[in-house]
This record gives C-alpha cells, sequence and structure tokens, in this order.
C-alpha cells in the first residue's frame, strides 16, 4: 500500500514521470511499508522534476531525470529507515541537494553525480568534526554523519 | 574580470531573488531561510546577479518589483561587505530590465554560500510575497 505522501505525489503529477523516475532505482515504489523518507523524497522530487527553465529567475537548468535518480540511489544506499527525510532543492545548474537543518546538526549534500557528493556537515554538539568536501567513491564519512543524525533525539 | 566598485558601500543591501523551492526549515533556528544554493553563480557564470537596494530606490523603484514578474519568488538581502569578506567583487551591471542590476562576481564556496544563506534578511519573506 502506498504512502499517503506517495498517493499525493502521484496524482498531483501524473504517474507518466512517476514510472520514469522510477526506473532503475534500487528499491520499488509498490513495496510495503516504505520508510517514511522515501515516501517524502519521492514527493518532493517529483514536484521539482515539473519545474521549467529558469526557474528562479536568473536561468538555472531544468532538474533533469539523471539528478533525480542520483539523489535516489545515494540516498538509498546511506539512509536508515528512521533518519528523518531532509529537505530536497534544486540547484541552479539542474541538480538537487538534500538538506538536514535539524538536531543541532547542518547537513548538506549536492549530489553532483552517483558518486560525487560536494557535502557540507557541522555538528553544533560536536560529536563529529566539520566536513566541507567534495567526496569521490567512499561515502563512509557521509554515512556516519547520517548515522549521527538518525540516532540524535 | 571588472574591478570592484567602492562606490558601492560595505554597508549597502543587495537584494537577491529567492524561489520558494529554495527556502528550507531551519529547525535549529525556528525559522524559514535561503538555501546555501540560493547563493550560486549563475550556471556556467563567474558571478552572481543581485539588485543594489539603493540605487533601485534612488531610481524611484521598490523591492516588489524585483519579484512582480516571479510570482513564487521572495526577496532576500545581504550586505555588500559580507561578500567582500569572502573574496568577492561588486560592481554594477546595468541591464534592461533593471537599472540597478549588480554583480557577484567571484568563487562561491560551500562556506560562503552558507554564510550568505545564515546571514541573509528577509525583505519580502515567504508568505508575503
Amino acid at each position: 500500500m502506498r504512502s499517503n505522501a506517495l498517493s499525493y505525489a502521484l496524482s498531483t503529477h501524473g504517474c507518466s514521470g512517476y514510472q520514469t523516475i522510477n526506473e532503475g532505482l534500487p528499491f520499488s515504489i509498490f513495496e510495503q511499508s516504505l520508510p517514511v523518507w522515501q515516501s517524502e523524497v519521492y514527493s518532493q522530487i517529483l514536484k521539482l522534476l515539473q519545474l521549467e527553465e529558469n526557474w528562479d529567475s536568473y536561468g538555472a537548468k531544468k532538474i533533469s531525470i539523471s539528478a533525480a535518480k542520483a539523489m535516489f540511489s545515494v540516498l538509498s544506499n546511506l539512509m536508515l529507515d528512521d533518519t528523518p527525510p531532509p529537505t530536497i532543492v534544486p540547484t541552479s545548474s539542474g541538480v538537487l541537494q538534500a538538506e538536514w537543518h535539524t538536531r543541532n546538526i547542518d547537513l548538506e549534500m549536492e549530489v553532483i553525480s552517483d558518486s560525487v557528493i560536494d557535502v557540507y556537515f557541522e555538528d553544533h554538539n560536536s560529536q563529529i568534526s566539520k566536513i566541507e568536501e567534495e567526496l569521490r567513491v567512499d561515502l563512509t564519512k557521509l554515512g556516519e554523519c547520517i548515522k549521527l543524525l538518525t540516532s540524535r533525539a | 574580470m571588472c574591478a570592484d566598485d567602492d562606490s558601492i558601500l560595505d554597508d549597502d543591501n543587495l537584494y537577491r531573488r529567492v524561489p520558494d523551492v529554495q527556502i528550507v526549515p531551519d529547525d535549529n533556528t525556528g525559522e524559514l531561510r535561503p538555501t546555501s544554493k540560493a547563493f550560486q553563480n549563475e550556471s556556467g557564470q563567474k558571478a552572481m546577479s543581485v539588485s543594489h537596494a539603493l540605487k533601485l530606490e534612488k531610481h524611484g523603484g521598490k523591492p516588489h518589483d524585483l519579484i512582480r514578474n516571479y510570482p513564487h519568488c521572495c526577496l532576500a538581502s545581504i550586505t555588500a561587505g559580507l561578500t567582500r569578506t569572502h573574496n568577492q567583487i561588486v560592481y554594477y551591471d546595468e541591464i534592461e530590465e533593471d537599472i540597478s542590476h549588480t554583480h557577484v562576481e567571484g568563487k562561491k564556496t560551500k562556506g560562503c554560500r552558507r554564510t550568505f544563506s545564515k546571514q541573509a534578511v528577509w525583505i519580502i519573506p515567504p508568505n508575503s510575497a
């Protein structure tokens, strides 16, 4: 059974775009008991895929399907079932950034491709040192950040 | 590369349109603010477009004029001095649709963009545009 957020996304944006996005993803949208973050991220990205060229009024590019897939792929590898859902924002270059500003943590990850991620992490409780770097292939550091974000009440 | 225009004072406000899809909730502060990605150079360019508040006002313009044709945008402001502390140069770049159009030129690191995002003040905040 789909979550409410997912049903809303489907009814708002139609199935065709949704099916296109879902191709090749590491999980099925029709799986039962989707983690909250998955359905929320789907819903947000579907909305962002509707943006027209120049959506920021300064000449921003349209968000590509490949950018959406890359974001899903990276999140699926890193997120735990109970990780709070991020806010997904579009960038002027046509890719996506996931952001969390909660639990005394600021985490931003711009997914440039499946294996290149620009990360900013700051823990205001100083359990993990500040990170500001482009990660390639090895996402261990980012995984640690997400674990901390998930575990902190 | 253009030169920094020192007739633009450090305290001068620079307005930047922020589309609603680039506004994020910050639970750590309890506020809505622009994402750091709202303060990025235009795609493939070396500079970010802003509008110089005093020049706009001097020519009879109002902040709302800047978003009149962009119903999904709010308006945020940062100071020229803040951008200069992050190695940016600021200069007028008048265009047909905005006499106060100004460029903030320079590499914008993630830390730099985050500072702009955190220091930005709403001129036309979300839900009031």
